[in-house]
């Protein structure tokens, strides 16, 4: 690809469990800082996990005042504090309503998590609703004053990185001047926990919510659900290079396939999967030998996490000895829909403080997860090229290759 | 802004459209139809959404729509259901409040999603290219079509179907009369260069901008593509680009 042709990230947003700006994620996530604790706003006496990763709410974002923006919905907020972040930290918020910009939100289950809201404030808008709902990212590009095409994608836990390939096709094309991407997710709630809980995936460590979630050791016993989101301003090299604009990464390449295995359970066979991952190499011209850094999706279950050990020795090879590898779900909880865009934010963390942060809680490694794992602490390394791999129910794999812009 | 827009457009391979009420739906989820592949196993419908389990009944007509059909094992899979999962929703709210953690199935969230319909058609139809579900509300027919026209162009799969669901009124919507109906219509979509005279769906620059975002219905396209008519099915976006198929 061209350098006019390559899509760059040059402005973010985020809150996570690690903070609400990229300077703070940066130094909790190199420290590596849980981010993981007691759910102390729901009764859950008869549930098996009792902790999650969350975030602090934000403050209102530019534009609102603190009355109007606490009378929104949480992951309303959430989401209106991601895009106008990362509009600001582009340079464009001035300039926002001269240009087509884009928004492509992940967000997996908007219209359920919003009746189980409703329900459980007594309502039962979900047995009588109104016909004319409009979705959170329509709501969210008006009152940001956009224009450009707005729209929710979904691919479970690989939501964000759909949502980045989606905006780099957009701008690809010529669609959009400008393009928001990424994902946001907010499902800490009792249906959710009560059926991931029955589905026994999740952790029930609750004694050391610190130490729950443990990508790739031996005493792994599910997943830590996290909340949270990161929206990414994409736009095309040639453009950002014209206004001197910071990168924080090129968004170099995305591979996508499905197992059609089944919808909850991974594939052991580890082909759809590294076939997803070579196709994201193979977009953005990147050879295994060259990668510097993989964050996996290591969630920390007993059988998502051996299976992407296959999957990434099938792809690097000789190389799996010597690539760095890690699961930042070990610090933040597993974000669920926004998990992939958190790891996107990872890798551009990674990319330029040249370091790659650690899975914690990587005590006893699995010898069914052998890989060049950073575990506990972060390790100095020189990274131009970092991939993250995001899997989710219905079978989804996909792959997103950063490559830092030099 | 930038002068870079230009008429993108893919080929319309074939499609497949259902439509049913809620018991129709029932049965069609003890039995979608002819042409259900011998792999399919009947436990996946039980606690899928309507919206899925109709859509199914779309994709069978349409496989067969397809010239040459089959393989379609590297194809793409994009579903943008109108409001999905509200009724698993609801049976999980309802479960909870009487029964509390214990009563909510471990299939209730893998089934209410807006991806869910895409996955359970890339595993009953043993599709491996990418899936992903897409919109979700008021304006998910042009947010499907978006999709799948930049995947298409972009990631180059041999095909892309593309899938819609939606109530033309919402089951206990408020103020609403006669029995509720959904339709579906799954699109397949390819290279213009695999079939040169089918039809095409075309996004272009256009000087008519429209005032609000716009929601284009189900019906409206399913009759078209049904009934081909000497005027092109189009809909004007809100931010000076329109699609068309003709």
């Amino acid at each position: 690809m061209s350098r006019e042709e390559q899509i760059w990230i040059t402005g973010l947003g985020t809150a996570n469990p690690l903070g609400n700006d990229y300077a703070t994620v940066a130094e909790n996530l190199l420290k590596g800082k849980s981010g993981v604790g007691p759910i102390s706003d729901l009764d859950l006496d008869e549930y098996a996990c009792k902790i999650a990763g969350r975030f602090d709410p934000p403050p209102a974002p530019r534009g609102w005042t603190a009355e109007a923006f606490a009378r929104l919905d949480k992951i309303h907020q959430l989401i209106l504090w991601c895009t106008t972040g990362a509009l600001v930290d582009a340079g464009y918020w001035d300039e926002r309503a001269n240009l087509r910009v884009g928004i492509v939100l992940g967000l997996g289950a908007e219209w359920p998590q919003a009746w189980e809201r409703d329900g459980h404030r007594g309502g039962d808008w979900v047995l009588a609703p109104r016909g004319d709902e409009e979705s959170l990212v329509r709501t969210v590009q008006t009152q940001l004053g956009l224009m450009g095409p707005a729209t929710t994608v979904a691919a479970a836990c690989a939501s964000g990185n759909v949502a980045l390939a989606q905006g780099r096709n957009w701008l690809k094309r010529g669609w959009v001047d400008i393009c928001l991407a990424g994902a946001c997710d907010m499902w800490v709630t009792p249906l959710a926990l009560a059926s991931f809980g029955r589905l026994r995936v999740l952790s029930r460590r609750n004694d050391e919510p610190t130490r729950a979630s443990r990508p790739f050791d031996r005493g792994r016993d599910g997943f830590v659900m996290g909340e949270g989101g990161a929206m990414f301003v994409l736009e095309r090299a040639d453009r950002a290079r014209r206004r001197s604009a910071r990168a924080y990464a090129e968004l170099a390449g995305h591979g996508g396939t499905s197992d059609a295995f089944n919808l909850v359970i991974p594939n052991a066979d580890p082909g759809p999967a590294a076939k997803a991952v070579r196709m994201a190499l193979g977009n953005a011209r990147v050879n295994p030998d060259q990668i510097d850094y993989v964050n996996a999706h290591g969630t920390s279950t007993p059988v998502g996490d051996s299976c992407e050990a296959k999957v990434l020795h099938t792809v690097l090879g000789s190389s799996s000895s010597r690539v760095p590898v890690s699961s930042t779900k070990s610090m933040t909880g597993h974000l669920l829909s926004a998990a992939a865009a958190m790891e996107a934010l990872v890798c551009m963390i990674a990319l330029e403080r040249q370091a790659v942060p650690p899975t914690i809680n990587l005590d006893d490694p699995d010898p069914d997860c052998a890989l060049c794992h950073v575990a506990n602490e972060s390790r100095a390394h020189p990274i131009r090229v970092a991939v993250s791999n995001s899997f989710g129910f219905g079978g989804n794999n996909t792959c997103v290759v950063f490559r830092k812009v030099a | 802004m930038d002068d870079s827009r230009h008429t993108d457009e893919c080929a319309i391979v074939g499609f497949g459209t259902a439509q049913a009420t809620l018991p129709e739906i029932a049965q069609l989820r003890k039995d979608p139809g002819p042409g259900r592949p011998s792999t399919m196993e009947f436990q996946v419908l039980k606690h899928a959404d309507e919206h899925t389990v109709l859509a199914l009944a779309a994709m069978l007509n349409g496989l067969s729509a397809v010239p040459g059909s089959a393989p379609f094992a590297e194809w793409a899979v994009v579903a943008a259901p109108r409001w999905p999962g509200r009724f698993g929703t609801a049976t999980a709210i309802e479960r909870y409040r009487a029964d509390g953690a214990r009563g909510v199935s471990p299939l209730a969230i893998p089934n209410v999603c807006l991806h869910s319909l895409s996955g359970t058609v890339s595993l009953v139809f043993q599709m491996r290219g990418p899936n992903f579900g897409v919109g979700g509300g008021l304006a998910s027919i042009a947010d499907g079509l978006l999709a799948g026209l930049g995947l298409q162009l972009e990631h180059q799969p041999p095909g892309t179907w593309v899938i819609f669901s939606e109530w033309a009124v919402e089951p206990g919507q408020v103020d609403a009369h006669g029995e509720p109906r959904a339709r579906a219509l799954a699109l397949a979509l390819g290279p213009v260069t695999q079939a040169p005279s089918a039809r095409r769906l075309r996004l272009r620059p256009t000087r008519s901008v429209s005032p609000k975002p716009a929601c284009p219905r189900l019906p409206g396209l399913t009759d078209f593509l049904l009934n081909p008519a000497t005027t092109p099915w189009m809909c004007t976006l809100d931010w000076g680009m329109e699609l068309s198929i003709a």
